[in-house]
């Protein structure tokens, strides 16, 4: 029967379902789009370099010096290892050197970024980048180049490279290497200024025993990170407290956007149109529905005049008036979700190219990311819109409620006549 | 001596709304017996239909007691007078009686759907008077598809199907012409004698007086003149 009431008046009922159904397309393809240019970005910055958190030394993120390790490394790595959603923990040292390669023509030096890691547990996107030439690293003894300093030092793979650097104490660090790999990630700064050897290397050149200055940890999604890393940052309370007294607060948990800042502030600028945007239609809807439940029970004084005269309740009436409101909504949501799912399947068959949007191309390019974005569908966000569209129209059908408990039976009557 | 399903005492309804106070009724003395038809007559404005409205337990008056199956409507609160509507009063009003978006048949269980009748008995009783009233034929068809005489009968349907001890009629044949007037008086008569129906209706329309047990005439918010006074219960 509330069905049936919904095409008395079908434009008023269009009207509900479409706006429902507009915001629902609307607020989903927005949200889509930014999940799409942002979830490639946060995939490569997360999964390929920084992981979705870091344990650090408290001071690290401020003051990246070589003596502001996480110590206890084997402790908390093995801790790391036990918890049920990390998917891998990678230690790793970084520290500045010149690095300079002996080749048959001539010497040259450049400063670099070393990157100490132990390939048997690091990431594969990072021990294993696209290789112009070479192999990966495996063992100590071994380096592994970014392309465009290989090219700077005229390395090849075979030549002999020595780092040299300052080690913890102030030493001296020295290492040398074969360079057995040269990586190209398309990442300019990566490909122009990093040297990766193995971590055991560097803990001996630059003076680390049990520590290192990163552990970056893989979770199942950089979505979750801050609750990732407030749990993570739990399993190391759990050990420090029993290992050892002297590495009690000697490291924090850090969740990707704190890492990586910008590109967090570019998620939080967005999320913020987004949810701007979708308030706005949410109030817009919200307006249009209540002023439709309004005149609905305003053009049914006589019929629920009648409906009450006969004996049926005013809360009876008020479900009726509720039910039609959820198939309205109902009607939307299926028709929103259809339109908002062919939308956005059918700009992913094609792409949109980045360049349409400003900042973000910019962003796209120093990360050698693809320059066309394929919006990925927000189900989260099309729940989400869906469930108050629902609580919208149901809210707009309640506030004609008074009216109905006031209406009088026997004036409706005589307002027939 | 017959049950009496209807008693009024002294019953008073003034409209105070105006600057000027309107007496609708001027405290009305008057019962109906079980099984009797009473058309309340009178010109218009003479309280008829205040009068049906104060018996069905949609108005109350302002002074003056109301009881119908024995029950005083005064000491009821507005939910309990609703469900008295519901149980025990088959309403006919002038037009709007039938939910739009329902067939004939779906209007008739929609009253049992309100008092709770599960949905195959509600379907077998609905289907069941519509056949003794000769409706069969119309059962699926919806208000708008029906004529004002069609429309009127299947509302007499709606009220008697839960049986109720008073169906109560307001102008029930303005709308319609004297051949389909004729059909719904027939058909009240019908369900007042071989149902036992008692029943009340308003009206200004000679015909439907013509009909009826017990005339009864109001003026001014008072009874002017009461058949039951003049001819005792003539069939009982
Ligand atoms: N809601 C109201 N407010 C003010 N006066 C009313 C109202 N309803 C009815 N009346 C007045 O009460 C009197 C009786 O009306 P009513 O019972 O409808 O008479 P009838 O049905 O015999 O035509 C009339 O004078 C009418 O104008
Ligand atoms: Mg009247």
């Amino acid at each position: 029967m509330a069905w049936r009431n919904l095409w008395r008046v079908p434009r008023r009922t269009w009207l509900t379902a479409g706006g429902v159904a507009f915001a629902i397309l609307f607020v989903v393809f927005l949200r889509s789009m930014h999940a799409g240019a942002f979830g490639a970005a946060i995939n490569l910055v997360t999964e390929r370099m920084s992981g979705h958190v870091q344990v650090q030394h408290p001071e690290y993120l401020d003051d990246p010096r070589m003596r502001h390790t996480v110590e206890g490394l084997s402790a908390v790595t093995e801790a790391l290892a036990g918890h049920p959603d990390v998917r891998a923990v990678a230690p790793r040292g970084i520290g500045f050197a010149l690095v300079s390669a002996e080749s048959e023509s001539e010497e040259r030096s450049f400063g670099a970024q070393v990157l100490g890691i132990d390939p048997a547990v690091e990431f594969a996107t990072v021990s294993q980048r696209a290789l112009p030439g070479g192999r990966a690293l495996e063992r100590a003894g071994e380096g592994f180049l970014g392309s465009v300093l290989a090219r700077n030092l005229g390395a090849e793979v075979g030549d002999s490279v020595l780092l040299l650097g300052t080690g913890r104490e102030g030493g001296v660090a020295a290492i040398a290497v074969t360079l057995v790999g040269i990586f190209e990630s398309g990442v300019a700064d990566l490909d122009r200024s990093v040297m990766m050897v193995h971590l055991d290397d560097f803990a001996g050149a630059f003076g680390l025993e049990d520590e290192a200055h990163v552990v970056a940890v893989l979770g199942q999604d950089a979505a979750d990170a801050q609750a990732f890393a407030a749990s993570i940052a739990r399993s190391i309370e759990s050990i420090e407290s029993v290992e050892s007294a002297a590495s009690a607060g000697a490291a924090r948990v850090l969740p990707w956007q704190e890492i990586q800042p910008q590109l967090a502030q570019l998620v939080v600028v967005k999320d913020t149109i987004g949810f701007t945007l979708a308030g706005m239609l949410t109030v817009i809807v919200t307006f249009v529905v209540v002023s439709a439940f309004v005149m609905t029970v305003f053009d049914r004084t006589a019929e629920f005049g009648m409906l009450k005269a006969i004996g049926m309740p005013p809360a009876a009436i008020f479900r009726m008036v509720q039910f039609e409101g959820l198939w309205m909504s109902l009607l939307g949501v299926a028709l929103g979700l259809a339109a908002a799912l062919a939308v956005v399947s059918a700009v992913a068959a094609v792409g949109v190219p980045v360049s349409e949007f400003g900042d973000l191309a910019g962003m796209y390019k120093r990360l050698n990311l693809p320059d066309t974005l394929i919006p990925a569908f927000a189900t989260r966000d099309a729940l989400l819109i869906a469930g108050v569209m629902i609580a919208v129209v149901q809210f707009a059908a309640a506030v004609p409620a008074p009216r109905i408990w006031r209406l009088s039976a026997v004036d409706a009557l005589r307002d027939e006549e | 001596m017959s049950e009496e399903v209807v008693q009024c005492h002294g019953v008073t309804r003034v409209y105070a709304d105006d600057a000027v106070p309107v007496h609708a009724l001027r405290g009305v003395d008057f019962a109906v017996h079980k099984g009797d038809w009473v058309s309340l007559a009178g010109p218009s404005g003479s309280g008829k239909s205040t009068l049906l409205h104060i018996i069905g337990g949609l108005d109350r008056p302002n002074d003056g007691s109301v009881s119908v199956d024995g029950e005083d409507l005064g000491g009821l609160s507005e939910a309990q007078l609703s469900d008295l509507r519901l149980r025990k009063i088959g309403f006919v009003f002038q037009a709007y009686n039938l939910i739009p978006v329902l067939t004939a048949v779906e209007n008739v269980e929609f009253i049992m759907q309100l008092q709770g009748i599960g949905a195959s008995e509600r379907r077998e009783r609905a289907l069941g008077i519509l056949d003794r009233l000769g409706l069969d034929d119309i059962g699926d068809r919806r208000p708008g598809e029906l004529s004002g005489g069609q429309q009127q009968r299947v509302a007499v349907a709606r009220a008697v199907v839960t049986d109720p001890v008073l169906l109560l009629a307001d102008e029930p044949s303005a709308n319609l012409d004297t051949a389909t007037t004729k059909e719904l008086l027939e058909l009240l008569r019908n369900i007042n004698e071989n149902h036992g129906v008692t029943i009340v209706t308003a009206t200004h329309d000679p015909m439907v007086m013509g009909y009826a047990k017990r005339p009864v005439n109001l003026r001014d918010g008072a009874i002017e003149s009461d058949g039951s006074t003049a001819d005792a219960s003539p069939d009982a």
